[in-house]
């Protein structure tokens, strides 16, 4: 069965894209060397081995039958730019980032590897509510506030974003609800609750949670995916637009009574009443992708670094200035396809719980993406929240691979016979 | 779990998320075709600052190749330098770190640094090479010589002096006194006293300086009078004449007999204007007085102000105070230097420029100016009547003292009262506007001279004289 899957792949679609990868790797690095004399053998070394991991990738995927393999190439065709972007920045940033990429192959690999041993037992509700809350909490004790949120864990010299591995917790949690809703239904004086409205519920103590934290980037990403993932599965648009309405609601509430809600709702329908201070970031940003025009600067000859965070939250940015408009147009091209394929994952499972999985974790990555670029273009109001395989960052980078490890293990093959117990793969 | 109400859900939400990334791709190309246009020049934008710094800015000459302003690079520091000092102050301005940037150096900032689309494959050449990037040139139209001639015949005296071709609208010279150094170091040393001294050094007269015109508006009134076919409009002038109750006299009040509309311009009779209105439609004069350009901002190189004619005369004494010149009127020394142009361009006011061409590093020109209509003024046959009352002007007239031996000059004085201008300060506005060879001009000149014991025929004829009969000299060197 898997080996006649594997033979159509092969004839019908050459092996093309990944030598394109290694192709735009040689000649991206290759310009960051020639740009920095010295520096020379150092950015070959990293061009190299970003060229040998993805080509092992690759062949890891092919030997082992785990899967597709467009999903890893479009990834790291994201990587090429976003980790040449953190280099052009800055040489020491980008470095790090490049360690953190090396890190996170290790975890995608073990991901892609060996989830199938423990995907049964993940589809425990409360455990996933309760390890949500329960980091939420210790960063509430624990945590320390960076830009204006309070989000991160320092423990010694190691910190981390609760937030970005939340988010996948959240996707469990969903999951688990989707695959078995009976565990939410709770009997109060003898009248039976129906289980979306405990999950509902629950959903917004979280919500707040993430606005008390002041992080309304995530909460609005994980609120999108909620109403995704309900819309799909519970077929209740009665109960989608009950949602929406009432978040709308608490939307404009929120606005009105918490100040710094309300300061980036301001910055963003006029960020230039307060160019000194509160639009100061967006200005920057609108000002470098201006810059840029259709082509860019080119690598190396704009000024990103006037962007305040540009190698966080602001990296889009960066690389429209000096990639051009059409730089920042294939990054989401290069994502759309990538949710794309995902999507096909998610189309192909038939395990509700596995397919909630698949396609939580993907409109995750979608979402996401939308939010941040919407936002630092002004489309949407700024919130701060990565860039998936771009932002710098070990959370952001870790949690992105452990989604992308993920999504490669429900499409690999082990996972589908296992699931399917031996039955027919509708992929095509 | 029915699959396929599943899976067109999920497609549902992949479609949707691709209407989000599509919104996201044109919202991004709106913006970049029109939404940036607006904001890219904000001082918030550090861009255009860094820009700077790594580009060497342009340099300016004048029409025949002398050098106006240059940077020099010293031990990495860029210094921009105007070795002629004042006497570019009031046109290409100047370029400093502290004081930003006027003029020419701010209207041509993106030239003079190269980067605007023509100076792109030019820096490529270079970025490749591995040199410095450098800015283009401006090649003005002023000439060096004139300029310098008219700057000496200002004097210590407060004024402004325009100087146009008046068949291409090329601008000669151009002079504004008070002037200042506008080098770095001289205006750090002096910005306290150039800034707050109430004669205004930093005040470009010649497009910013707004003034009465006084008498040689008389021009503009007989242009209307004569479209409006009151060309053999005759009086007896007594000295005086009441309108409404107002009495209008000539200077000194001498009384010139009988006038017709030559002989009165030629002696500025303001009795002769004054009854003039009383058959002159102000309709028909505001709208000669538009048609040259007044009440309208002219397309220029640089900023200018927008002269003006009261749109709504109240009463008769208000205007036939306008027709000679001292109503509600306020003009730019340019705005005068183009109605005497178009006198000389049969009636067609051509566009002035500063700039004539711009070239890169290597001097290769890259774009010229070309010369165009401004405005249509009047028809021919009306500039040649006037034209030749003007040239009478200057042979049996108030403008005697502008006429240059055999070569015929046309021209018109003037004597404003400038009590709204300086408070306390009595002394009148000289004066001058014309243009020479009558029959083929080359030169069209403006002059003004601020407080002046005498009038435009004693103080500012002579100027204009001497500035176009050495432009007229040397091009016949040529």
């Amino acid at each position: 069965m898997s080996n006649y899957y594997y033979v159509q792949e092969k004839q019908r679609r050459p092996i093309v894209p990944i030598h394109l990868v290694a192709l735009i790797d040689l000649s991206l690095f290759a310009l960051l060397s020639f740009r920095s004399g010295e520096l020379n053998s150092f950015f070959w070394i990293l061009g190299a081995t970003k060229i040998v991991l993805t080509y092992l990738t690759y062949i890891m995927l092919k030997k082992f039958k785990m899967g597709e393999t467009y999903i890893t190439s479009i990834v790291a065709m994201i990587l090429s730019i976003g980790l040449v972007m953190q280099l052009r920045i800055s040489t020491d940033v980008g470095f790090k980032q490049f360690i953190w990429y090396l890190i996170g192959m290790g975890i995608f690999v073990a991901t892609s590897s060996f989830y199938h041993l423990v995907h049964k037992r993940m589809r425990s509700i409360w455990f996933f509510y309760a390890l949500m809350i329960i980091l939420f909490m210790i960063t509430q004790i624990i945590g320390v506030r960076v830009n204006g949120a309070k989000n991160w864990i320092v423990l010694g010299s190691v910190s981390f974003q609760p937030s970005e591995f939340i988010k996948i917790l959240f996707v469990f949690f969903m999951s688990s609800f989707v695959s078995n809703p009976e565990a939410l239904r709770l009997k109060i004086h003898d009248k039976r609750i129906h289980p979306k409205w405990t999950l509902m519920a629950m959903v917004f103590v979280l919500l707040g949670f993430f606005v008390l934290q002041r992080e309304f980037g995530t909460a609005m990403l994980i609120f999108m995916v909620y109403l995704a993932i309900v819309y799909v599965f519970e077929k209740a648009i009665i109960f989608v637009a009950i949602n929406a309405i009432i978040s709308g609601v608490g939307a404009l509430v929120a606005i009105q009574i918490m100040p710094h809600l309300k300061v980036r709702v301001d910055s963003w329908l006029n960020p230039f009443a307060d160019i000194a201070g509160k639009g100061y970031q967006i200005t920057q940003s609108l000002f470098a992708i201006g810059s840029g025009g259709f082509f860019g600067t080119g690598i190396g000859l704009g000024y990103p670094h006037f962007i305040p965070n540009v190698e966080t939250d602001f990296i889009f940015s960066a690389i429209c200035e000096e990639m051009g408009i059409f730089g920042g147009i294939a990054v989401i091209v290069l994502f759309s396809l990538l949710i794309y394929r995902g999507i096909k994952i998610c189309l192909g499972l038939r395990d509700p719980f596995t397919k909630s999985l698949a396609f939580g974790l993907i409109t995750t990555i979608g979402f996401q993406t939308f939010i941040i670029i919407g936002g630092v273009i002004k489309f949407i109001p700024l919130t701060g929240i990565t860039l998936p395989f771009v932002s710098y960052g070990g959370s952001s980078l870790i949690s992105s691979f452990l989604i992308l490890g993920l999504l490669q293990a429900l499409s690999g093959s082990i996972l589908r016979e296992e699931v399917f117990e031996g039955e027919k793969i509708h992929n095509e | 779990m029915k699959k396929s109400t599943t899976n067109s859900r999920i497609l549902h939400i992949f479609m949707m998320i691709s209407l989000l990334f599509l919104g996201l791709i044109l919202y991004m190309s709106y913006f970049e075709l029109y939404g940036k246009g607006p904001i890219m020049a904000n001082s918030y934008n550090r861009r255009l600052k860094a820009n700077e710094e790594d580009i060497i800015r342009g340099q300016v000459f004048d029409r025949n190749g002398v050098l106006l302003a240059a940077t020099e690079v010293k031990e990495g520091l860029s210094n921009r330098s105007y070795p002629y000092k004042n006497l570019y102050a009031h046109v290409i301005g100047y370029n400093s770190d502290l004081y930003g940037k006027t003029l020419l150096e701010a209207a041509y900032n993106d030239t003079l640094l190269g980067i605007n689309a023509s100076g792109f494959m030019g820096n490529m050449v270079s970025l490749i090479k591995g040199e410095e990037k450098t800015g283009n040139n401006l090649i003005l139209t002023i000439d060096h010589n004139l300029q310098l001639k008219a700057r000496e015949l200002l004097g210590k005296r407060r004024g402004s002096i325009v100087a146009i071709n008046p068949k291409t609208g090329e601008v000669l010279a151009m002079v504004s006194t008070p002037d200042f150094n506008p080098n770095e170091a001289s205006l750090e040393e002096n910005w306290g006293s150039i800034s707050t001294n109430e004669n205004s050094p930093l005040l470009p007269r010649a497009v910013l300086g707004l003034y009465p015109p006084g008498s040689i508006f008389k021009v503009v009134s007989a242009v209307s009078a004569i479209e409006e076919g009151f060309i053999d409009f005759k009086i007896e002038d007594t000295g005086s004449v009441v309108i409404d109750g107002k009495t209008f006299s000539n200077a000194g009040g001498k009384a010139y007999g009988e006038l017709d509309m030559t002989s009165a311009m030629a002696v500025s009779s303001n009795v002769y204007f004054s009854m003039l209105s009383e058959v002159l439609d102000p309709k028909a004069l505001l709208d000669t007085a538009e048609k040259a350009g007044i009440n309208k901002n002219i397309n220029f190189d640089i900023a200018t102000k927008k002269s003006s004619i009261e749109s709504v005369i109240k009463s008769k004494t208000e205007f036939a105070a306008t027709v000679i010149g001292q109503g509600k009127l306020l003009v730019t020394p340019l705005q005068m230097a183009l109605i005497s142009s178009g006198i000389a361009n049969n009636g067609v006011i051509m566009k002035p420029y500063l700039v004539k061409s711009i070239s890169d590093k290597n001097n290769f020109i890259l774009s010229n100016t070309f010369s165009r209509k401004l405005y249509k003024f009047t028809d021919s046959n009306t500039a040649e009547l006037i034209k030749e009352m003007m040239i009478e002007v200057v042979k049996n007239g108030t403008g005697k003292e502008a006429a240059i031996s055999k070569i015929v000059v046309a021209g018109k004085t003037g004597t404003a009262q400038n009590e709204k201008l300086i408070e306390g300060n009595g002394n009148d506005h000289a004066w001058f506007i014309g243009f020479a060879p009558a029959d083929d001009p080359e030169i069209a000149i403006a002059v003004i001279i601020e407080n002046q014991e005498q009038g435009g025929g004693q103080i500012a004829a002579p100027i204009a004289r001497k500035l176009m009969s050495e432009w007229i000299k040397n091009s016949e060197k040529q």
